[in-house]
């Protein structure tokens, strides 16, 4: 049996680009497979046996499989032996992390990901975006924006999400806001969140993991 | 500085009931602290000193203050020695993380949604829970076959992640409680029904629920 995490997923979804990116910059052994977003692979009967939740990313390492990008990141710390990222014996410092980790979903993934999908995934397969939705997202991101700079960064006093030193909180954060990028999103009315997006950039794996949706921001400018 | 905890929060709350039923259970020393949804009490300045996110619940302990009731419950678990609820293990916790992360968007993003467009903004006001765009009707129905079928594995299960309760039960069971007070009919999900009945026998749920239930008989 394989001592290889085997990585399910597309680097079009946010939470897989997390993945893949702790995963280099951690050097942990990996092999990924493309599920195509774009195919709707995720959607089909065979991938639903690896997923019965239809989504990306899952992981599988050795018998185990996992789903939820989060739960994953959390696994990884552990099972890598990484706690600088996440410790599951650290209570206290856990509880910050973990503080972001569930306030992200309908915090900030609601509208992100939800603008990401109106603008850009449902043109491709010929669908008009829902008014009311992208109206929704487009409220929801400047106020998500400001609790990430005002509170997570704390106005600027903190180097990282929850403090000086990254975590997993900060790996799912960027990918989930620097998708935006390929909307040719405005991100100069947030300056604090634009200097912890400068300081992600400099992570090993960063180019790697960001690739495709580099090459889809670049596309959107011309 | 007390070592009891306050909790603060509305029952109406989904994840308010979930932690405050999560306490009275483990017979955990607590306050509650009513914090008003209706009156918006959440927003004032007061509150935001508490919880700057202007969410509830938000639970006080030995001077620190926890915020998001998945962080909190985990928190609880550990502190208070109660590891059985959340893990011992790795793969125990993950296990009952794979459902806490899922739920965000696998069902309350849409069981909110419906709850607030049935009861919270006609009663209260679109300026306290403006959530119309959401296709709650839709997604409700999804989230809920992938509780029976995923985490309940058809009745095979008998709590979410298996066999033993953990803090995932306390939060769905909290969740879909809310649909009861818009009177959502669940006939269609057995393995859920039944769950909900074990769930029901556990001490704590009269006064967690107290709020939904005097909301449900009202419908």
């Amino acid at each position: 049996m394989s001592n290889k995490v085997i990585l399910f997923g597309d680097l079009m979804s946010q939470p897989t680009r997390a993945v893949l990116w702790f995963m280099i910059l951690n050097k942990i052994p990996y092999e990924f497979r493309l599920i195509s977003i774009r195919n709707m692979e995720q959607r089909s009967k065979e991938f639903e046996k690896i997923n019965p939740f239809k989504k990306l990313p899952v992981i599988q390492y050795e018998n185990q499989r996992l789903f939820e990008s989060h739960t994953i990141l959390r696994w990884l710390s552990q099972q890598f032996k990484l706690p600088q990222y996440y410790d599951y014996n650290d209570l206290n410092n856990r509880c910050k992390v973990d503080m972001y980790l569930d306030w992200h979903h309908l915090g900030l993934r609601k509208a992100t990901a939800g603008l990401f999908f109106q603008k850009f995934i449902l043109p491709k397969f010929g669908k008009s975006e829902s008014e009311d939705m992208v109206k929704d997202a487009e409220l929801n991101i400047p106020r998500a924006f400001k609790e990430i700079e005002s509170i997570f960064l704390a106005n600027g006093n903190n180097n990282y999400l929850i403090g000086d030193q990254v975590t997993i909180a900060d790996f799912s954060c960027y990918c989930e806001i620097n998708q935006l990028e390929a909307l040719n999103f405005d991100f100069k009315p947030y300056p604090i969140l634009t200097n912890w997006m400068e300081r992600m950039k400099q992570f090993n794996g960063f180019e790697e993991s960001h690739k495709i949706i580099h090459k889809i921001a670049s596309q959107s400018r011309l | 500085m007390s070592d009891k905890i306050i909790l603060y929060g509305d029952l109406i709350s989904q994840p308010v009931r979930a932690v405050y039923w999560f306490l009275v259970f483990n017979k955990i020393d607590f306050e509650l602290h009513e914090i008003l949804l209706g009156k918006k009490e959440a927003r004032t300045e007061e509150s935001k000193k508490i919880n700057p996110l202007q969410k509830m619940p938000a639970l006080k302990y030995k001077g620190e203050i926890y915020i998001e009731s998945h962080n909190i419950l985990r928190f609880l678990s550990q502190e208070f020695n109660l590891n059985q609820y959340y893990g011992e293990t790795l793969l125990e916790k993950t296990k009952v993380d794979t459902y806490l992360d899922w739920m965000h968007l696998g069902i309350r993003a849409y069981s909110q949604s419906l709850f607030a467009q049935k009861y919270l903004m006609p009663k209260f006001g679109t300026d306290l829970y403006n959530d119309k765009n959401l296709n709650a009707e839709e997604g409700v129905p999804i989230g809920l076959k992938q509780i029976e079928n995923v985490f309940l594995k058809n009745g095979k299960n008998k709590y979410i992640v298996g066999d033993r309760l953990t803090i995932a039960d306390f939060s769905c069971y909290s969740e879909l409680k809310q649909l009861e007070g818009i009177k959502y009919d669940f006939s269609p999900y057995k393995a859920i029904e039944n769950w909900k009945k074990q769930m029901e026998s556990l001490d704590g749920y009269k006064e967690a629920n107290v709020k939904i239930n005097q909301l449900a008989s009202q419908q």
